[in-house]
């Protein structure tokens, strides 16, 4: 008995051992400083580190730049997440039709999310500029043309979100796929189930779980189309996307670090929260199957 | 029937070439314009993308865009390739910034991987959320923590700058301990009985079973360093040091010709990883999303769940991921199992025996709403 708790204890150092390298550097370069980034928000200024509780928040949360930010990024969650995952979906759909014969269209799709951005970049300026190709399609048409680089360049960054992440997650939706059992189908086949109720019944509740990971995984890449509206647009693009990365950025190149940490610290919180609500989903979601 | 089908099927075809043009062209779009003359480009995009307004008169109002050129050139290849240094040193620094970044990475990510995935200590759940948690972190948010730490060490300016935080990534550990929780502990277990330690498990039987899945870490890790904006730009200061994500962006509306040929400089290494990788990634990145679906704690807990799914697997897109052989039903296949499959949230449920060398006989269904699946 105790030979095996001992052996036991041994092997949880082991483990330790192991994820402790990965552990210190975290720490070192995410946490720690993370700690001293939290307690600069609640100072007074870079010199004093008087404590002033949350003065700075206030300061922030009245400040027109940060509403309007955050207004833009929770626009851009709203309209991108959905419009991703019913795309990807659909197109996953589409291919798992015949997995074998599709398989080029899965390498075509997923091909843009290795491409440097900054590599065709000149194609989105030629296509997205006022004298354009999509403003002369609009014209030829009869349409008027629209400003892409200003007012409309919401749309722009939503069609280059969608373009470079697409087809990741087409793979995830593919692979979920894949792990229902066909014989469900079967199985709803002669129960005389048509195509949408397999869809609504079967595909869907079955593929949950993955879809919550897939959901976890857009969000981490919206954040990423910072870098794609910063060579598109600049640092200080259209009201319409001045998100909250842009706010983050431009008070780090004005050295404010105080309302940079304060930003900091709300984006932290914001995604704290979203975190804990899909981890404790998923717990829900695994207690149930017991 | 078949020929709804076979319309439907025709359907598709169409509209997944469709997408695939649309996903594929502005690759095209950069590939053929790398081979047109300046002055072709001048000419027909001269008004949207030539920097100097001064010379108004020569460049149309109208711009012309055209896919194959009317001029072949291979004048910007000479200027970029041979004739300047300047843009293959870019290249270069990029591509040892990019190595030092992976390799360090799937260092560490290989052993905290190992470690998350098959051991058990006090704390680790917690210490994973935690790196879940650091993953999902926007760029704009660590980038301060960042900047605090290498300055107190002094490293503002230097390339470790950059090197040091790119080593030290949730996303890889979080990445490989997905793909290493895929592999059976049994695997684990009959090494340890041959002797073997630790690490010796780790690097001769962990490791290349989960060849594809780290792979994948490789091929993102690198794009994501290779296009990286960010920390060069607040941490490196110095303009000539700036590797060619960022140096690509400064030269693009200097010469057309030459700016065309460095966004394709750009995108060949990446190319060429993904023509290389393109299955390991394919079946990385479908790797970290198995677990969620919770397919590998079922196999694990319930053998007959995994015979009844090898034959599901052995249509799965790229074999090994889905399901690895276990000892106990590698030979144990034809006895009578009783697979079970349930989905408890649709409340379908269905059952079948597979009587000792036969093929499964389907039972009548059990198609209930709301209950809690069929009992084994």
């Amino acid at each position: 008995m105790k030979h095996r708790l001992s052996l036991r204890s041994k092997d949880a150092l082991t483990g330790f051992l192991f994820t402790l390298p990965a552990l210190v550097g975290l720490g070192t370069f995410f946490v720690v400083p993370f700690g001293i980034t939290l307690k600069m928000s609640l100072s007074e200024s870079m010199g004093s580190s008087k404590f002033v509780g949350l003065k700075n928040y206030q300061d922030v949360l009245k400040s027109a730049a940060f509403k309007l930010a955050a207004k833009n990024t929770f626009k851009f969650f709203g309209v991108a997440l959905p419009c991703i995952l019913i795309l990807s979906l659909l197109i996953a759909l589409l291919l798992f039709r015949n997995l074998k014969k599709y398989d080029i269209f899965r390498t075509f799709f997923v091909f843009p999310l290795v491409l440097p951005v900054s590599s065709v970049v000149l194609f989105f300026q030629i296509v997205f500029s006022d004298l354009g190709v999509v403003n002369g399609v609009l014209e030829h048409l009869g349409m008027h043309a629209a400003d892409w680089t200003g007012e409309q360049a919401f749309w722009v960054l939503l069609i280059l979100y969608l373009w470079k992440n697409t087809g990741y997650n087409v793979v995830l939706f593919l692979a979920a796929l894949n792990s229902v059992p066909p014989e469900l189908y079967e199985a709803a086949s002669l129960d005389g189930a048509g195509w949408w109720k397999k869809l609504t019944r079967i595909t869907l509740p079955m593929i949950a779980p993955h879809t919550r990971f897939i959901l976890v995984i857009s969000i981490v890449n919206l954040f990423k189309s910072f870098r794609e509206a910063y060579i598109l647009f600049g640092d200080h693009p259209d009201q319409s996307i001045y998100m909250i990365q842009h706010f983050m950025n431009n008070n780090f190149i004005n050295l404010n670090y105080i309302r940079l940490s304060v930003g900091a610290a709300l984006v932290f919180l914001v995604i704290f929260a979203l975190v804990g609500l899909l981890l404790g989903l998923r717990d829900k979601d695994e207690g149930g199957h017991e | 029937m078949t020929k709804s089908k076979k319309t439907g099927d025709i359907v598709t075809l169409i509209v997944l070439i469709l997408m695939s043009i649309v996903v594929i062209l502005p690759v095209l779009f950069m590939v053929t314009h790398s081979f047109m003359s300046g002055n072709e480009l001048t000419a027909s995009y001269g008004k949207i993308l030539s920097s100097s307004k001064d010379d108004e008169d020569d460049t149309p109002i109208e711009i012309d865009a055209h896919l194959i050129p009317r001029e072949p050139s291979l004048k910007g290849y000479w200027d970029v390739f041979l004739a300047t240094p300047d843009y293959l040193g870019k290249f270069w620094l990029s591509l040892g910034l990019c190595a030092a970044i992976t390799a360090g990475q799937t260092l560490l990510a290989c052993l905290g991987g190992y470690g998350f995935a098959k051991f058990k200590y006090p704390g680790k759940n917690l210490l994973f959320a935690l790196m879940v948690l650091l993953m999902m972190l926007p760029l704009q948010v660590t980038l301060v923590p960042n900047y605090i730490v290498l300055d107190k060490l002094n490293m503002i300016g230097s390339y470790s700058a950059i090197i040091l935080p790119g080593i030290c990534s949730a996303f890889g550990v979080f990445l490989l301990t997905q793909t290493f929780k895929s592999i059976p502990d049994s695997v684990l277990e009959a090494a340890r009985l041959d002797g073997a330690n630790q690490f010796k498990t780790l690097l001769l039987v962990v490791i290349p079973q989960a060849k594809a899945g780290i792979a994948s870490l490789v091929i993102l890790n690198f794009i994501d360093t290779w296009n990286m904006v960010e920390q060069p730009l607040v941490f490196l200061k110095d303009r000539l040091k700036y590797p060619l994500s960022i140096f690509l962006s400064q030269i693009k509306n200097a010469d057309l010709s030459r700016a065309f040929v460095c966004g394709i400089l750009a995108m060949l290494p990446v190319l060429l990883l993904f023509l290389h990788f393109k299955d390991a990634l394919m079946t990385g990145i479908e790797n970290s999303a198995l677990k969620c679906g919770g397919l590998h704690d079922k196999i694990k807990e319930n053998p007959q769940y995994h015979h009844g799914n090898r034959r599901r697997a052995s249509r799965c897109l790229h074999g090994s991921v889905v399901c690895y052989p276990r000892a106990d039903t590698a030979e144990g296949g034809d006895g009578p199992t009783h697979a079970v499959q349930l989905c408890p949230r649709a409340g379908v449920g269905r059952c079948a025996h597979r009587p000792a060398g036969g093929r499964a006989v389907r039972e009548p269904l059990l198609l209930r709403r709301g209950g809690d699946g069929v009992p084994i």
